[in-house]
């Protein structure tokens, strides 16, 4: 226990980011308003992520986004190196109650956000090849009308599309999917 | 043992991200035999466990002689451990970064004196480690279990901080000495860095890089940064933020020309990481660097 004093340190620093509530025992008082900076910076970060990883589910959630990726890193801090990997947990957030709750998102929001983390992840690995995945929605449709009609973004952000199942089959294609 | 006359001169190089990646390769299959750009430097997680194809574009780069060299961020230098370093990093991503290493081959590798993961979570920030003899020991302790575990030599990063989190043992230049001589690594001088924390915690510049031990300095780093930081982030009393995202500043450049006049470097770097400008920018904040460079008698261009 050579730098119990370090751990202690940076377990009050975890349990900032994780939201959690504490009384500063270990870090100067000042130093909670100087770790904001920084949440700040993290969240400006993620934010340049979500933009590249889900370019459509951003569109529809850009509204309230910094107060989605506080919400989200709170809840799910990657345990990966990786950085793209600390979106891997994304989909399954907006699938949850808690972030279905608060902010009553369209109701293909996930199955969007699933094929789109699909997409990277297949990119990213050197062992799959090949996803398919059951959709409940007309996913391919909703990303053509975002891509074709961008005026048509509002509209899907409250929209309660109707079901229309559809597989879709993600490859890799040369490393990129 | 840290042997810096062993290390090659690099000259000058240029970070490679994926915005510029497809520019930077076809300026390097343009360039005249006078370049700007000797070698270039990735962020080695982006790179780890990818499809194959995915490092073919580092081969290209390879395959016309510019050598790839490592700088990490998320080696946490500066996580506290329990019983022993080793718990501080999880196999797979060392086992990814020696299959990456072993492909390009770098003379060394580093990251920046800063705690990235607590706990097993990364925070995706580079956060400060307090300036306390505890940290001294700890980095040194995490910096010799990598070194031991890549057989390279490990350069340290002066990161740029907007907190000491707690009351300081010792100043930045004394924790930062402590450190490359315990640990007997190099030095990566951030330039931009010096002067970010110069500004916002109220020091001189100069004086700072005249108390640090510059004889261990092998990479050096320039960059832009954000000035004007309370209309970035409200709230907030610092006054520069540490971007990479902005051209480099007439002080940061005299700061590079007093290092330069004080130590040779084995490789300096352009650090741009977000904000880009047209590639034709780039090229010419590297030919004044480069420029610079040519008038210090400290740097050997191969």
């Amino acid at each position: 226990m050579q730098n119990l004093r370090l751990q202690n340190i940076q377990n009050e620093i975890l349990k900032y980011f994780q939201g959690k509530k504490f009384k500063p025992e270990f870090l100067d008082a000042a130093a909670l308003d100087e770790l904001a900076i920084y949440k700040s910076l993290t969240i400006s970060a993620f934010e340049e992520y979500l933009e590249n990883i889900f370019p459509c589910t951003y569109l529809l959630i850009q509204d309230r986004i910094p107060e989605v990726i506080q919400d989200y890193l709170e809840r799910h801090l990657s345990i990966s190196a990786l950085y793209y990997e600390s979106a891997r947990a994304f989909p399954e957030f907006i699938k949850g109650d808690f972030f279905q709750d608060k902010y009553d998102p369209p109701n293909f929001l996930y199955e969007l956000a699933l094929v789109e983390w699909t997409e990277i992840e297949l990119r990213n690995s050197s062992e799959k090849k090949l996803q398919q995945l059951k959709l409940n929605y007309p996913i391919t449709k909703i990303r053509l009308l975002m891509k074709e009609c961008p005026e048509e973004i509002d509209e899907l952000k409250t929209a309660d599309v109707d079901k229309e199942p559809e597989i879709l089959e993600i490859r890799q294609k040369n490393g990129s999917a | 043992m840290f042997e810096k006359n062993k290390l090659k001169n690099y000259g000058l190089g240029l970070g490679l991200r994926t915005t510029i990646q497809k520019e930077t390769l076809n300026y390097i299959k343009a360039e005249a035999e006078e370049g700007c750009i000797q070698w270039l430097e990735i962020v080695p997680e982006n790179y780890i466990y990818k499809p194959k194809a995915q490092l073919e574009i580092l081969k290209e780069f390879m395959d016309k002689g510019k050598p790839i060299i490592p700088h990490s961020v998320n080696l946490s230098i500066g996580t506290a451990y329990k019983s022993s370093p080793r718990e501080n990093y999880d196999r797979r991503f060392l086992d990814g970064l020696k299959d990456l290493f072993k492909f390009i081959q770098p003379p060394w590798f580093s990251d920046h004196v800063s705690c990235t993961r607590i706990n097993g979570f990364y925070l995706q920030e580079l956060m400060p480690v307090p300036f306390i003899k505890e940290s001294v020991d700890t980095i040194v302790d995490n910096i010799k279990f990598l070194e031991d575990e890549f057989q390279l030599p490990f350069l340290i990063e002066n990161p740029s901080y907007y907190s000491t989190l707690i009351k300081p043992e010792m100043t930045e230049a004394e924790f930062l000495n402590e450190i490359l001589e315990k640990a007997d690594c190099g030095l990566l001088l951030d330039i931009n860095n010096v002067y970010v924390n110069a500004v916002n915690h109220n020091y001189n510049a100069m004086e700072f890089l005249n108390s640090l031990d510059l004889s261990r300095t092998v990479q050096v780093h320039i960059a832009g940064h954000l000035e004007d930081y309370q209309a970035h982030l409200s709230k907030r009393h610092l006054k520069i933020l540490d971007t990479h995202g902005e051209v480099i500043k007439e002080e940061v450049f005299t700061l590079f020309k007093y290092l330069l006049e004080k130590t040779e470097v084995k490789a300096v770097l352009l650090e741009r990481d977000s904000n880009f400008p047209e590639f034709s920018n780039i090229i010419s904040e590297l030919a004044h660097v480069k420029q610079l460079m040519k008038q210090s008698s400290l740097i050997v261009n191969n």
